[in-house]
């Protein structure tokens, strides 16, 4: 049985830890918080894009072939953007975001013989990686909350250069989406290229009398306004991952707190039956020396 | 009564401006745009350079580097790639960029093409941060 002082430094440094995980805790949330911020204030831009977009397909520039939304029959080099963060002890936010990349991997390249490139942003995904041998396209690391639209950018303007030079024929990303502000979930949605989205429909018909005058034409304002949807998009999902690894990590730091919390109590009342059991013993020790003296 | 405009300058970091305007100028693509109340339903590309929002007697400049522009019912909508408020600029730095520019050694097309982009939007901003 454990002694009164063994149990004591037990207690010690279950309630040290706690504190940490609990300073931990505090500091995601001002961190999400920080992130859920920027990504509002993100949501208006993309979905005034949206909204232009739409008003451009019913002008009529449905037709138009645009080669970033030009699908190539024959897809056989496909790159899968990665994002995961820089930082563990976040719950299941890395290891889902990189099972499900890697379930995807395994599909396209054994099921229909494609090739998969790997890119590769956040420290985790890239030290797993390593780990298992598995090759990688190209690495970065997850800027985190130093991220500007300009970095996104730079990163979508890489993308689309390698889709239109024709060294792969398909992007995707695979991140943690945001679906609600509690719930996120690793999801892989294709980038390149560009899959109309059909929910806007609904939208336009309410503004199906409205004529716009398109400066300059139509056509022009949408092969340009394309890259920027990229970009918009890119940016989204960077500020949704970071959000949701806030906020994995603060799940995460508050189940260790409370385990903390639940065992420091449990070592107490074992502390102290410890004691009382000493107590008695000594007690009953002394009366039975007494008792011998008589 | 107030012949105002809804305008509102998006950039993807945060809500540069919203509020209303008697009268809105954008550089577009090819010139600037001017806005009054009552503008016809107009999208537009922009380019590099001066916005200004006028209220009253009260102008307010603004720089803009690319992105687009909307108006219908007025209400105006700048979807800016960078915009900037006056305020938010300094002189200085803007300066220090223009000579570095200058001087930096042009090797290939790109790389002219970048800082020839780069300079001209150092310059759209030194316009408006000496206004």
């Amino acid at each position: 049985m454990a002694t009164q002082r063994e149990i004591r430094k037990r207690i010690k440094s279950v309630a040290s830890t706690r504190k940490i995980t609990k300073t931990m805790e505090m500091v995601s949330t001002s961190k999400m918080k920080k992130m859920q911020n920027r990504m509002l204030m993100t949501r208006p831009y993309s979905e005034k894009i949206d909204h232009i977009i739409a008003n451009l397909r019913d002008s009529g520039v449905e037709d138009v072939v645009d080669p970033l939304l030009q699908e190539r029959a024959e897809a056989s080099r496909i790159l899968v953007l990665m994002i995961t963060g820089n930082r563990g002890l976040c719950g299941g936010f890395n290891t889902n975001v990189i099972d499900n990349t890697l379930a995807m991997k395994n599909r396209l390249t054994i099921e229909e013989g494609k090739e998969v490139l790997l890119s590769v942003i956040g420290k985790k995904g890239i030290n797993y990686l390593r780990f298992i041998n598995e090759p990688v396209y190209k690495t970065a690391l997850n800027l985190e909350d130093k991220l500007t639209f300009d970095d996104a950018a730079a990163l979508g303007n890489e993308l689309i250069s390698l889709f239109l030079n024709g060294e792969v024929d398909e992007v995707y990303i695979s991140s943690t989406r945001a679906v609600s502000s509690s719930a996120q979930k690793p999801m892989i949605t294709r980038l390149l290229p560009i899959t109309p989205e059909r929910r806007e429909v609904e939208q336009s018909t309410s503004d199906f009398h409205v004529q716009y005058i398109f400066e300059p034409s139509p056509y022009k304002i949408f092969s340009s306004l394309l890259p920027l949807y990229i970009k918009v998009k890119i940016y989204t999902s960077l500020l949704e991952s970071g959000y949701s690894e806030q906020f994995a990590r603060r799940v995460a730091m508050k189940n260790a707190t409370d385990a903390a919390t639940e065992m420091a109590r449990e070592l107490t009342v074992h502390y102290n039956r410890v004691r009382q059991a000493k107590i008695t013993n000594e007690i009953a020790e002394i009366v039975g020396g007494a008792a011998a003296l008589e | 009564m107030s012949m105002k405009i809804n305008c509102s300058i998006l950039t993807p970091d945060k809500i540069l401006y919203d509020g209303q305007v008697h009268f809105a100028v954008v550089q577009a693509y090819d010139g600037e745009v001017g806005f009054l109340y009552n503008h016809a339903p107009l999208v537009s590309e922009l380019g590099i350079g001066e916005m200004r929002l006028r209220t009253g007697d009260i102008t307010e400049y603004m720089v803009v580097e690319g992105g687009f522009v909307e108006i219908k019912g007025n209400n105006l909508v700048i979807l800016a790639e960078s915009a900037y408020k006056k305020e938010e600029l300094s002189k200085e730095t803007i300066e220090n960029r223009i000579k570095e520019i200058e001087a930096t050694e042009k090797k290939t097309y790109e790389q002219r093409l970048m800082l020839d982009i780069d300079l001209k939007k150092q310059k759209a901003r030194l316009k408006v941060a000496s206004r």
